[in-house]
């Protein structure tokens, strides 16, 4: 019996990496720009944004919880943040001359995740509510503060545009960030109670309770690091594009997801890792996007592209997850 | 004299107004090994989850180490130095055996990270004690159901405990894990541990303990040196009730032609070979220990489960790919030892209930269900089977009493007037009242002709239903006893091993 599952697992794994292999040869082939260094960089720099969320939704779905709210929450709290630096000015500009600027940035972007994580938590975990349910009503209450604050027009982010653009000996800031998520998290995931009782959680709840685990508790503070990380990645992510319109960040939700999926994570919960799943996941699917732009796709070829990816990411989790039940 | 380090008096403990334990008194003494023996539902779980912290009791109380003891989580009895290792496994299967073994209560580092090498170092001290084939990080979803109970078993261990709870800790052993863990049993005693060994296998009780308590029926018979009691002695002790039940005369015929045969049938490891047949009227009656692989012959008889080998034949013909389905159309029907999770819709009304087997009979063209037919059927089933309910239309059937509820599900079967009828445990946690209710159900089923399968713990209740009683032993028939040998010991005898 357990050579059988692990002969799917396995399957499913290399499956992935065959396509994505393939893919990569057929654009490279394509365009000759995209297999060069500076295009690796630039995927790099357009994938660690959300690598960031990936992160964060890592936690989440080792509970078998989801939050579809994270598209919505990077919306509202970017338009914040717009709102606070260009509309009201009250962030002065100069404070982004230096780090001030960015620290207080930073705290308020991490807060205000947190506190959507947490929202967030306390309806699935203590009232018991559908996470999916629960975290599509988060983002479309937030997504409606968010039009509101602002009007439905584009709010400026320029001055975010050294951090979220900047490089380091030619090194993205943003996929500096990534890494350093990647570390703490990964530790966190690996070496601490916190990460190995969400683990247990997610293997069976019932057992971590009589186990004594503050059940409830740990997946609300899961919930407030996706939060947290969403926020961060959504803010670096309008800081790269420079200003936040009424689309921005639409969608995000499940680019995020999927590449938890690709990466590893299920979404049936106990299963998942940050290193090296939320690198993995994220990079197959923006590489795919990135190679996309090469060939001067269609536009509705991405959307298509992302639905696949979608399908095939939560078709191989299910398909693994009934390998594993017997 | 050994000192008592755990006393527990007049403790009682009912469930849904059904009592388990009535007035228990008992006590157990530093350094001593104490078994625990007694039938399915003596209520030897229930004791001992009670003294682990798992139920609290309905009144009595307990003292360990002349203190007020009174744990209201599992939690507060490992405080108090209580372990307790269960008989179902409370391992993660994603994580490691190392990260099992510390899940409640892992070393730290000074940063308040998880210390992994102490971690690791304690963990390959058990791991060598027990000279088990894994390594620390080995993740425990990998690993066959022996060396998990031996992980759930060090956990206990590890708790450093004064008193440690077995209960049913040898099912997945093999010999070699079995003689390690006596091994270690002893050293604890040694030590000045107290433990408490629940078992059937009453061979592995007497080379164990040092006395052995008899439960029956929620009450402590009596307790015993283990040297100054038989084997006999015991299993007259844990059946010698007065039979007093009264049962309803059941007047039926029994006829040559067989209407269930199944032949050499393995499952997994729960059902072992196992060849039965039932003729038509016979009421036969099942009985076997918890694990025995009762309810796992019953689920392939029915379909639920596919057997590894051997046929099934109802009404001599062959029946390939049995399934519930193929089986209700060959006029059989299953009563499942758990109404609550398998037999019921629990926030349906008992009205949807009584009309789920016979659901397809009523639907006309296009599927669409004949109301005044659902109805007259529904208003007979309620009438006929007495079912206490003031409005079957709307009451829901988790309101109602465990009797009624079962009733319910003889309701939805009965009215497909089916000539097999599978009964697993069908009168458990019902009422006395309603158990004689539901036999004279019984009765009437066997009156029309029905042939009955009835499995259950009860040895009165199959002695006052059945023409005969097989009994299953670790997956195999140990015995068919006919009616006219009927006797409690001699069945239970067949029923224990070793």
């Amino acid at each position: 019996m357990q050579e059988n599952t692990n002969k799917i697992t396995y399957l499913t794994r290399y499956g992935i990496y065959a396509v994505f292999f393939i893919l990569v040869i057929f654009f490279s082939l394509s365009n000759e720009r995209f297999f060069t260094v500076e295009n690796l960089l630039l995927i790099l720099q357009q994938a660690s944004p959300l690598g960031i969320a990936v992160v964060g939704m890592v936690f989440v779905l080792l509970v078998a919880g989801i939050d579809i709210s994270v598209g919505r929450s990077m919306f509202v709290i970017s338009t914040i943040i717009g709102f606070l630096i260009t509309t009201t000015q009250t962030i002065p500009p100069e404070y982004f001359n230096d780090y001030r600027g960015i620290l207080i940035v930073l705290a308020i972007v991490l807060f205000l995740g947190a506190a959507v994580g947490f929202l967030n938590g306390l309806l699935t975990s203590k009232f018991r509510i559908l996470p999916f349910i629960v975290t599509l009503a988060t983002g479309s209450i937030l997504r409606g503060i968010g039009l509101q604050i602002s009007d439905s027009s584009s709010i400026d982010v320029a001055v975010l545009g050294s951090l979220s653009n900047g490089r380091v000996l030619n090194i993205p800031n943003v996929f500096i960030c990534f890494v350093i998520v990647i570390a703490i998290f990964d530790y966190v995931l690996r070496h601490t109670e916190y990460g190995r009782h969400l683990m247990a959680i997610g293997n069976s709840p019932r057992n971590a309770e009589r186990t004594g685990i503050n059940v409830k508790r740990n997946i609300i503070i899961a919930y407030m690091i996706c939060g947290s990380l969403g926020a961060l990645g959504g803010i670096l992510s309008a800081g790269q594009i420079g200003s936040v319109a009424a689309s921005f960040a639409v969608g995000n939700e499940f680019i995020v997801i999927s590449a938890a999926v690709l990466g590893g994570a299920s979404l049936f919960g106990g299963k998942g890792n940050i290193f090296p799943g939320a690198i993995i996941g994220i990079i197959l699917i923006t590489t795919i996007m990135n190679g996309l732009a090469m060939i001067n796709a269609s536009p509705f070829i991405y959307t298509i592209a992302k639905g696949l990816i979608i399908f095939v990411a939560v078709a191989l989790d299910s398909i693994n997850y009934k390998g594993e039940l017997r | 004299m050994k000192e008592t380090i755990l006393q527990l008096s007049n403790i009682n403990k009912g469930f849904g107004g059904i009592k388990v334990l009535h007035g228990l008194d008992f006590d157990i003494k530093k350094g001593e090994v104490i078994g625990l023996v007694g039938e399915n539902g003596a209520g030897k779980s229930t004791m001992m989850n009670i003294v682990g912290g798992v139920l609290q009791p309905d009144s009595g109380k307990m003292e360990l180490g002349g203190e007020p003891y009174s744990p209201e989580t599992p939690m507060d009895a490992t405080a108090r130095g209580i372990a307790f290792v269960h008989q179902e496994l409370n391992l993660f299967q994603n994580l490691s055996v190392a990260e099992n073994l510390f899940i409640d209560n892992f070393p730290k580092t000074k940063w308040g990270s998880i210390n992994k090498k102490e971690v690791n170092r304690i963990t390959q001290e058990c791991i060598d004690k027990f000279s088990l084939p894994v390594k620390p990080n080995t993740i425990v979803g990998s690993l066959s159901a022996g060396i998990c109970q031996m992980v759930e078993i060090s956990k206990g261990l590890m708790k450093n405990a004064q008193i440690m709870i077995f209960d049913e800790p040898t099912t997945s052993l093999s010999k070699k894990e079995k003689v390690d863990l006596f091994k270690t049993i002893n050293e604890l005693r040694d030590k000045g541990i107290s433990i408490v060994y629940i078992s059937h296998i009453l061979e592995d009780v007497f080379e164990l303990c040092d006395r052995i308590t008899i439960l029956r029926d929620g009450n402590i018979i009596d307790t015993r040196k283990s040297t100054e009691v038989s084997e006999k002695e015991l299993i007259q002790l844990m059946v010698g009730r007065e039979m007093n039940q009264i049962f309803p005369t059941i007047e039926k015929e029994i006829k040559d032609n067989i209407v269930l045969e199944a032949k050499n049938i393995s499952w997994s490891n729960k059902v072992k070979n196992v060849s039965l047949s039932l003729k038509e009227g016979e009421i036969v009656g099942m009985y076997g220990l918890m694990g025995a692989g009762r309810t796992e012959l019953a689920n392939i008889l029915f379909g639920v489960e596919k057997a590894d080998e051997g046929e099934i034949f109802i009404d001599s013909c062959k029946i390939e790919d049995l399934s519930p389905a193929k089986c209700i159309d060959h006029s059989t029907a299953y009563i499942t030892e758990d109404r609550r999770q398998e037999g019921l819709l629990m926030t349906k009304s008992v009205d949807e209930n009584l009309s789920q087997v016979i659901m397809p009979d009523l639907s006309g063209k296009a599927g669409v269900i004949d109301e005044n037919q659902r109805e007259s059927h529904n208003v007979k089933a309620v009438a006929d089977l007495q079912i206490k309910v003031s409005n079957y239309k709307e009451q829901t059937v988790n309101k109602l009493s465990g009797g009624n509820q079962q009733k319910v599900v003889f309701g939805k079967w009965v009215m497909k007037n089916p000539k097999i009828f599978i009964l697993d445990e069908p009168t458990r946690g019902v009422d006395v009242g309603a158990k004689f209710e539901i036999y004279t159900i019984i009765a009437d089923l066997a009156k029309k002709g029905s042939t009955v399968l009835i499995i259950s713990s009860e040895i009165e209740e199959l002695f006052g239903t059945c023409d005969r009683i097989l009994v299953i032993r670790n997956g195999s028939i140990s015995a068919n006893v006919p009616k006219a040998e009927f006797d409690q010991e001699k069945i239970l005898e067949h029923a224990l091993q070793g």
